[in-house]
């Protein structure tokens, strides 16, 4: 698949940093990959090479303040931050690909900006999310050990450690406090007045998200048609599952690729599925072009 | 909410977050025993000599009702895969056939599907398991370069080994430092001083015979690292035709110690696979080798193969219930010991290498094996076709 470097600006003029990837073929839809949390686009490239394969142009990005390409470093993440590189990476789809709607694609904490997002921009035509987070507060307090809804922001540390990564807890605090992105409160009323289809693939092993949550947030969120695919036995990181991630893609790519998602009890015949040694060489391959983009960009590792 | 179909137990627990090697031992037997069932149940239906060569030995899946009833399946002598094509797996999902590369003249010849090379790729994931805590598990990524003395894995595409190191370069960024034949020496040690003066964890993989060459060649031209607490040696594939060469382990890990000033030998690993065998056994800190929970291994005695108890050397036998192309329940041509816990703590047995049977040497043995062999009909099979 072809894959090229794009540069779309904040509003505050920080570079987020995107990656373009062609359909094989005449492209049938658009569609942008938000990867989660402490991941970077390159982590869900088999998501780009599967719906590549199967006509989707598809725009991934790293947000700003996060690992990868883009301006910032993780330490200041913020879910603003990520809506923000969101909104310009599917202005630039939009205007790029000369469409009127797109899908977003988002894992993990990436959905729950998500959902934000398709409350106030009625432009994308489908949400679905990988594992989407819908109570963000406890969410982190699973990941990181801090329950944001409850400690004065004077009692924060100086950083917290995830996945060997420090990172400021300020940040997310503000995110909870100011703009109600952890509540689940939060999310239904995001998910209420987003007038598309919303798909949740959920993990059924989730350590991190709560199914109930998950359940409440999408009966209630009821602004237009809810749909949860549960994966039995399944975990929250599921892409170092290749064998759910097989499962979920076919799924996902159905998903995104029909109208009606109501009426998907089984696999498109004609769905294209990539191989075991082409998963393999992108891995590689786009391991080798971040670090190519990064030296173009100027950017530490 | 709708359910998806269930990924199967193997991909589980291969696959899932918890470590494989720190199950309780009530958990890794539940695992061990429904993962085995679970793959011998899948060979049976669609591996049709299979089902015949157990219906002739009486064997039923019934009968495994206990991880000890494990030791009741028919094994299948490597020998065959040398003889026949024996395939559970429908030719058009083959990915790929490998071949050993054993110092005999004729190969092993197996054929991989997708899962069959996934759940590969799992198991040697899953071996970093075992190198933590220096290795952390989201450091992989972004933090360890390897430096590989083997082809990359596109310029190969024959003998298992060589595919098998250069698959790391799917958990790690790698370079690999055989090209057209050509070992580079200068250069792989160049990259190691580079890497480790970036900051970034290294790991040296490559046959220990390539090793101790880049060892002794560091050695002749003084070559020094600095920051070699985070250089970490991995070898695997045995010394092939150079075993008349070897070091003894302790003698080796010390002239790698000693050469690079490493802190210490547990900096050296090593690991075994064969080509037969779909998982990688791969050394704890105390250098001994974990059979992973979805592989059942046993000693036979040489002239019965029947198991025998523990502490007691015979040929070593495998259950591997992540081959899903070809039936792993194999028996090979490997002496060695088996001992029931580590006292690094991990659970599940270890596994002591002592010698490859000599086919001359162990006469008694080769006729055992000859006689299993005979009870196959395998397609391509021939029965009174002499081992040699």
């Amino acid at each position: 698949v072809k894959t090229d470097l794009l540069i779309a600006r904040t509003s505050d003029d920080r570079r987020v940093a995107i990656w373009r990837t062609e359909s094989l073929g005449p492209p049938r839809k658009s569609a942008v990959i938000c990867p989660g949390f402490g991941r970077r686009m390159r982590h869900v490239g088999p998501i780009a090479l599967y719906l590549a394969q199967n006509g989707v142009v598809t725009y991934r990005f790293d947000p700003v303040n996060h690992l990868g390409l883009s301006d910032g470093t993780i330490r200041d993440f913020s879910l603003e931050g990520t809506l923000e590189s969101l909104r310009v990476t599917f202005e630039h789809l939009l205007k790029r690909e000369s469409v009127e709607t797109g899908t977003v694609v988002a894992a993990s904490l990436s959905a729950r900006t998500a959902f934000r997002f398709a409350a106030n921009y009625p432009s994308v035509d489908k949400i679905i999310g990988l594992v989407g987070v819908v109570n963000g507060a406890d969410t982190i307090r699973r990941a990181l050990g801090i329950d944001y809804s409850d400690v004065a922001l004077t009692a924060l540390p100086d950083h917290v450690d995830f996945e060997g990564h420090q990172i400021d807890p300020r940040w997310l605090w503000w995110d909870h406090h100011e703009r109600d992105w952890g509540s689940l409160q939060g999310t239904i009323d995001d998910l209420a007045k987003a007038s598309c289809p919303v798909v949740n693939f959920a993990a059924q092993a989730d350590e991190w998200v709560d199914s109930d949550d998950l359940r409440k947030a999408f009966e209630i969120g009821g602004g237009g048609p809810r749909s949860i695919f549960e994966l039995p036995y399944g975990e929250h990181d599921l892409s170092q599952n290749p064998a759910a991630v097989r499962v979920v893609l076919g799924k996902l790519t159905d998903v995104l690729l029909q109208d009606e998602v109501s009426e998907l009890d089984c696999l498109s015949p004609d769905l294209v599925e990539p191989s075991f040694d082409e998963i393999l060489e992108l891995i590689v391959a786009e391991r080798e072009l971040e670090s190519m983009h990064r030296d173009e960009l100027g950017q530490a590792d | 909410v709708r359910q998806l179909p269930a990924v199967s137990l193997v991909d589980r627990v291969l696959f899932g977050k918890a470590d494989p090697y720190r199950l309780s031992t009530t958990q890794r037997e539940a695992f061990l025993l429904d993962a085995v069932r679970e793959a011998l149940q899948s060979h049976l239906e669609r591996n049709d000599p299979l089902s015949d060569f157990f219906t002739r030995r009486q064997f039923t899946i019934e009968q495994i009702q206990d991880v000890s009833d494990l030791d009741l399946v028919p094994l299948l002598p490597t020998d065959v895969f040398k003889r026949a094509r024996i395939v559970s797996s429908s030719p058009d999902s083959i990915v790929q056939s490998f071949t050993s590369s054993g110092t005999g003249g004729v190969h092993s010849i197996l054929a991989r599907d997708e899962v069959t090379l996934q759940r590969f790729a799992g198991s040697l994931r899953s071996c970093t398991r075992l190198l933590e805590p220096w290795l952390a598990q989201e450091a992989l990524d972004s933090r360890v370069r390897v430096v590989n003395l083997g082809p990359p894995r596109s310029a190969d595409t024959g003998p298992w080994f060589s595919y098998v190191m250069a698959l790391i370069e799917v958990l790690a960024p790698t370079q690999h430092f055989v090209h057209n034949g050509e070992l580079r020496l200068r250069e792989a040690l160049l990259s190691i001083r580079k890497h480790l003066r970036s900051g970034f964890q290294v790991g040296l993989v490559g046959p220990p015979a390539f090793v101790e060459r880049l060892v002794r060649f560091a050695e002749h031209n003084n070559f020094s690292v600095d920051g070699a607490e985070q250089l970490f040696v991995l070898t695997g594939g045995g010394w092939k035709h150079l075993h008349h060469q070897a070091l003894d382990p302790p003698d080796f890990r010390q002239l790698v110690v000693d050469t690079f000033g490493l802190n210490s030998p547990v900096q050296v690993r090593d690991g075994f696979n064969q080509v037969e065998l779909n998982s990688v056994f791969t050394e704890c800190e105390l250098h001994n080798k974990h059979v992973p929970p979805w592989v059942h291994a046993a000693v036979r005695d040489v002239n019965t193969l029947e198991a025998v108890a523990e502490g007691q050397a015979g040929l070593l036998s495998f259950l591997d219930a992540t081959a899903h192309s070809f039936p792993c329940f194999i028996i090979g041509d490997d002496l060695g010991l088996l001992h029931s816990r580590c006292p690094c703590g991990r659970t599940g047995p270890t596994v002591e290498f002592i010698r490859r049977i000599s086919r001359t040497s162990d006469e008694g043995c080769a006729m055992k094996m000859q006689a299993a062999i005979s009870t196959l009909t395998w397609e391509g099979l021939n029965p009174n076709r002499s081992l040699e």
